[in-house]
């Protein structure tokens, strides 16, 4: 059972700030069953820009969409900011 | 020190005066973090950018005027600072923050101003090596994002994604914003008061009028 929070504009598409998850062995899994429950406008915001943390830490330097999800895990999900 | 007399409680005002924070890009969040922190007496301010003043900085970026169009952001900047604040000492310097970049002051706290992630990783590097803090603030449109990275933390490559964007939305109310907690950050650093977001990356989304914190 993960905990899936979500920040800025996924809080909107999703009306959640978070949920837990269960039955889910990695990312990939969990944004597949994220995507079904919430549809395209969540799947274009994660293609385009969602950056997606593993207890603090970015998935690109886990194993992406390969990393697993243990239980107790917390998921956050949330897009960007470049500008100044 | 009549000045002060409405923060003598809140900061170490001889901290704040004998401190010199380097501000690495003078635009929406720069122009303001400069302003609370020549405001607040910090003795030393160091001004880093490269560019001239656009039109279209106007819409966020505090310390210029459309006559300033087309001049250094750094110099007219300091002008403006030392204006707002004759006490202190401030430094412009018209350069790029590149890999390259040193400059041979004293500096005891970085502040982030940047409009790309690649200058903000290149900062973050010149803060490492130095071994000084270095506080990240970014914005976008109705959202911006702060948090205190030093040797102790995690750094921007374990939380962040390389996403190339150019020349985001940005609302002068979000980065003033964004600023205000940033030189808060370093404020209290200089005064060893309170928590830093040390490992908490907090999200502000003016959207939905929320504070989120990410722990890191």
């Amino acid at each position: 059972m993960a905990l899936v929070k979500y920040f800025a504009t996924l809080r909107e598409i999703t009306g959640k700030r978070e949920e837990t998850v269960r039955g889910v062995k990695n990312i990939k899994e969990l944004m597949q069953l994220l995507i079904n429950r919430y549809g395209d406008k969540f799947a274009k915001e994660l293609r385009d820009r969602a950056m997606i943390l593993v207890n603090g830490k970015n998935i690109l330097h886990i194993r992406d969409m390969d990393t697993e999800i243990e239980e107790e895990d917390v998921v956050s999900i949330f897009p960007p900011a470049g500008g100044g | 020190m009549e000045r002060y007399l409405r923060q003598k409680e809140l900061v170490c005002q001889e901290c704040l005066k004998n401190s010199s924070v380097l501000i690495a890009g003078v635009g929406g969040l720069g122009g303001f973090s400069s302003l609370y922190l020549a405001l607040a007496g910090v003795g030393t301010i160091i001004l880093v950018d490269q560019d001239v003043v656009e039109v279209s900085n106007l819409n966020r970026q505090v310390l210029y005027r459309k006559e300033d169009i087309g001049r250094d952001k750094v110099y007219v900047a300091a002008k403006r600072l030392r204006e707002i604040n004759p006490e202190i000492n401030v430094i412009p310097i018209k350069k790029r923050i590149s890999e390259e970049f040193d400059i041979p002051h004293r500096v005891d706290v970085v502040i982030d101003g940047m409009d790309n992630l690649e200058g903000r990783f290149i900062l973050q590097e010149f803060s490492l090596r130095r071994e000084i803090p270095y506080i990240f603030g970014a914005v976008e449109g109705y959202m911006g994002m702060v948090t205190f990275i030093d040797k102790t933390t995690k750094k921007l490559q374990d939380f962040f994604t390389k996403i190339s964007q150019k020349a985001p939305q940005v609302l002068g109310a979000t980065a003033g914003m964004i600023a205000s907690l940033q030189t808060l950050e370093a404020m209290k650093y200089l005064s060893g008061k309170g928590d830093l977001l040390r490992n908490r990356l907090l999200i502000y989304d003016a959207l939905s009028t929320n504070f989120m914190e990410v722990k890191l």
